[in-house]
């Protein structure tokens, strides 16, 4: 990082919903049954990639550079 | 004076001169916890640039006295040079700075390179200083008086360099006690009533939870109140403190990185802070945490706000300087 952090994008979704509730449109979206499968897919993606798991409160998670 | 040629150069209010500008320039230099300068090659050019700085400024009024007035001309040159050791000590920390975990930010490393040049400028005035000194008295008391002369401006020339050295430390604006790290909202992490950040992953929450360190910074002073504002100043609070005690962060660890961030709802100058610490020791948390400078960048951005003023009077917030 160097200075303020701009804007950032979308880096992937991790969700419980649907597909027909939730679509990637930049983003690719990862479809999981459960919450243990969401943690596990998000970790994983985090641990990887160096992005942020941010939790939306309605069982979708957005996984964003930092 | 016989005419024609110039009076000679006196070399002993110039070795005065050196000796005592090089001494001003000694006693700054000093390693601390920031870690910097960190190896013996850093000490030398540090050092040696003292060294030059000394010599630029106790051959000054000599050299004005002697009618040289080329040589003293050279004194303009030297600030040129001290102005490029500033460019140089902002490129090498910003190159550093690139490739760190916590970054020290742009405003910290400024005043970093310019507390080096500055401290060039302060070994120049007191040879400068001393030497005068040292040749006036020499003219009409002799060798004796003209050193004793030399060695009191030294003293009170160097002491006020050291004085000039450093500003404060947050310390001395803000109060610092430990707070409680707790999640609201399902994931909002909080120190008592500020909001730090959104943090995603359950194992991560726990982590904090278990092993973070919640720091709450109240001013203690208006200009306490103004730094906090500046972002620079906190990114500095968080280089400091995980510099002191260490952060138990990583690359792929995001959410664990410390920071600092304001208490916006009240909006009363006070802020948050919170790192997972490796030596897990809340009272060396707090020490970092005080004895972060106050950035010299950060010092001009004063708040008036009447509400603000009452707050302040409510809690016996001291003027601002």
């Amino acid at each position: 990082m160097s200075g303020i952090p701009t804007t950032r994008s979308v880096f992937a979704i991790v969700t419980l919903k649907s597909p027909q509730e939730v679509q990637g449109g930049m983003a690719p979206v990862f479809y999981v049954k459960n919450q243990e499968e969401q943690e596990h897919i998000a970790m994983w993606i985090s641990r990887i990639t160096s992005v942020a798991v941010h939790d939306l409160q309605d069982g979708t998670w957005l996984l964003m550079p930092i | 004076m016989s005419s024609g040629s110039s009076p000679p150069i006196h070399w002993i209010p110039i070795g005065l001169g050196i000796a005592a500008g090089f001494l001003a320039r000694l006693l700054a230099l000093r390693s601390d916890y920031r870690h910097y300068p960190g190896y013996p090659a850093g000490y030398v050019s540090h050092v040696t640039l003292g060294f030059l700085s000394a010599v630029i400024g106790a051959v000054f009024f000599p050299a004005l006295a002697a009618k040289e007035y080329t040589a003293a001309t050279f004194l303009v040159l030297a600030a040129t040079n001290f102005t490029g050791v500033r460019k140089v000590e902002v490129s090498k920390l910003q190159a550093l700075d690139s490739f760190t975990l916590v970054q020290r930010g742009a405003g910290y490393i400024q005043g970093i390179a310019q507390a080096f040049e500055e401290r060039n400028y302060i070994a120049m005035g007191v040879a400068v200083l001393t030497s005068i000194a040292a040749q006036v008295v020499d003219m009409y008391f002799g060798h004796l008086w003209g050193a004793a002369a030399a060695v009191a401006v030294a003293a009170v020339a160097i002491t006020l360099g050291l004085v000039l050295k450093s500003g404060p430390n947050l310390g001395n604006e803000v109060d610092a006690r430990i707070g409680k790290l707790h999640f609201e909202k399902g994931s909002l992490l909080y120190v008592d009533d500020v909001m730090l950040m959104e943090v995603g992953l359950p194992k991560a929450r726990k982590r904090w939870l278990d092993e973070g360190v919640g720091v709450i910074i109240i001013p203690k002073t208006r200009r306490g109140a103004a730094v906090l504002w500046d972002l620079s100043q906190r990114q500095a609070i968080a280089q400091s403190v995980s510099s002191i005690v260490g952060t138990r962060s990583d690359i792929g660890y995001p959410e664990r990185t410390p920071l600092c961030r304001m208490d916006l709802p009240t909006g009363h100058g006070s802020a948050g802070f919170a790192i997972i610490p490796v030596a897990r020791d809340p009272s060396r948390v707090l020490e970092a945490v005080r004895r972060t400078p106050v950035l010299e960048n950060a010092k001009t951005h004063a708040v008036h706000d009447p509400a603000l003023e009452s707050w302040e009077d409510e809690h016996h917030i001291e003027e601002g300087r």
